[in-house]
């Protein structure tokens, strides 16, 4: 049986860093490297340091693409217990105004009082432009059997 | 309608760079790839892959990456360039992958181009990427 935690979170870095060379397109998006720092409240307390790759639109052409793949480790309570584990997760803006998203706990990667996390990751912007973060998760772990 | 593109691929380059290493063993870190496909797709890519490894001495423990990929080429004997973007999870219960080409990203003959993407790994080690698209 899953838990559902729901929590909202604040950008409190963005960092850009040195794109990779290689896989940067001659035309079309170009791809960007950032480090994202954020601070989450609700039924996850903590923060968190990611890194994004994130092809954006080259201004200068009709281009469009854009989409964006991030590997965020968190920190802090989750439901009261502590840890750290990673999610991974990406979206796409499909058409204009249409985004697709996806996201998962990296399995294993849970450690003291959250080792064994599983789960599936939702984020999602409100109109009003409150970022969130909804965990589907539960925990593996192998004496007990339990999935 | 979609047409479906399978192609095979070599990794002939793996950059590793750590940022983060913790005591108990999660690792992460930046690889810069190479790949060159044969098959429906015939050209090479860069990847930038970033991922993450619950325990860096037991790859088989738990390990996730995501990845955008500019793969240069042709597609189906259609040649330019696109951007894929494509994750993936490993862990004894399952591996699973999926990807989507970032629209507005290709070019040349490929312009348009719209798709979904998975990897798998046979047995004897073969990698094929399957691609789904469309072609405006």
């Amino acid at each position: 049986m899953s838990t559902i935690a729901n929590c909202t979170y604040e950008i409190i870095g963005w960092e850009e860093l040195p794109s990779p060379p290689d896989a940067q397109p001659t035309d079309g998006p170009s791809l960007a490297r950032y480090e994202v720092k954020k601070r989450f409240q609700g039924d996850f307390e903590g923060d968190s340091t990611a890194e994004r790759l994130m092809y954006v639109p080259n201004k200068d052409e009709s281009s469009t693409g854009t989409g964006h793949v991030t590997i965020e480790q968190l920190t802090g309570l989750l439901n009261g217990l502590s840890g750290s584990f990673v999610i991974q997760h990406g979206g796409l803006v499909v058409a204009q105004g249409i985004q697709q998203s996806y996201g998962h706990v990296v399995p294993e990667s849970g450690t003291e009082e959250l080792e064994g996390i599983r789960g599936v990751v939702e984020i999602s912007i409100s109109s009003a432009g409150v970022h969130a973060l909804k965990l589907d998760y539960l925990f593996h772990r192998e004496n007990d059997g339990s999935e | 309608m979609s047409k479906r593109a399978t192609a095979t691929f070599n990794v002939t380059g793996w950059d590793d760079s750590p940022y983060h290493e913790a005591e108990n063993g999660i690792r992460l870190s930046r690889v810069a790839v190479t790949k060159t496909f044969g098959g429906d797709m015939e050209g090479s890519s860069a990847v930038e892959l970033l991922m993450c490894q619950a325990n860096a001495k037991d790859l088989s423990a738990g390990a996730g990456y995501v990845a955008s990929e500019l793969f240069t080429g042709s597609l189906g004997g259609v040649s330019g360039s696109f951007v894929l973007q494509h994750w993936g999870l490993m862990g004894a219960a399952a591996q699973t992958t999926s990807g989507h080409v970032v629209p507005g990203s290709a070019t040349g003959e490929l312009a348009g181009l719209t798709g979904k993407m998975e990897i798998s790994v046979a047995e004897d080690g073969t990698h094929t990427l399957t691609l789904d698209y469309d072609l405006a």
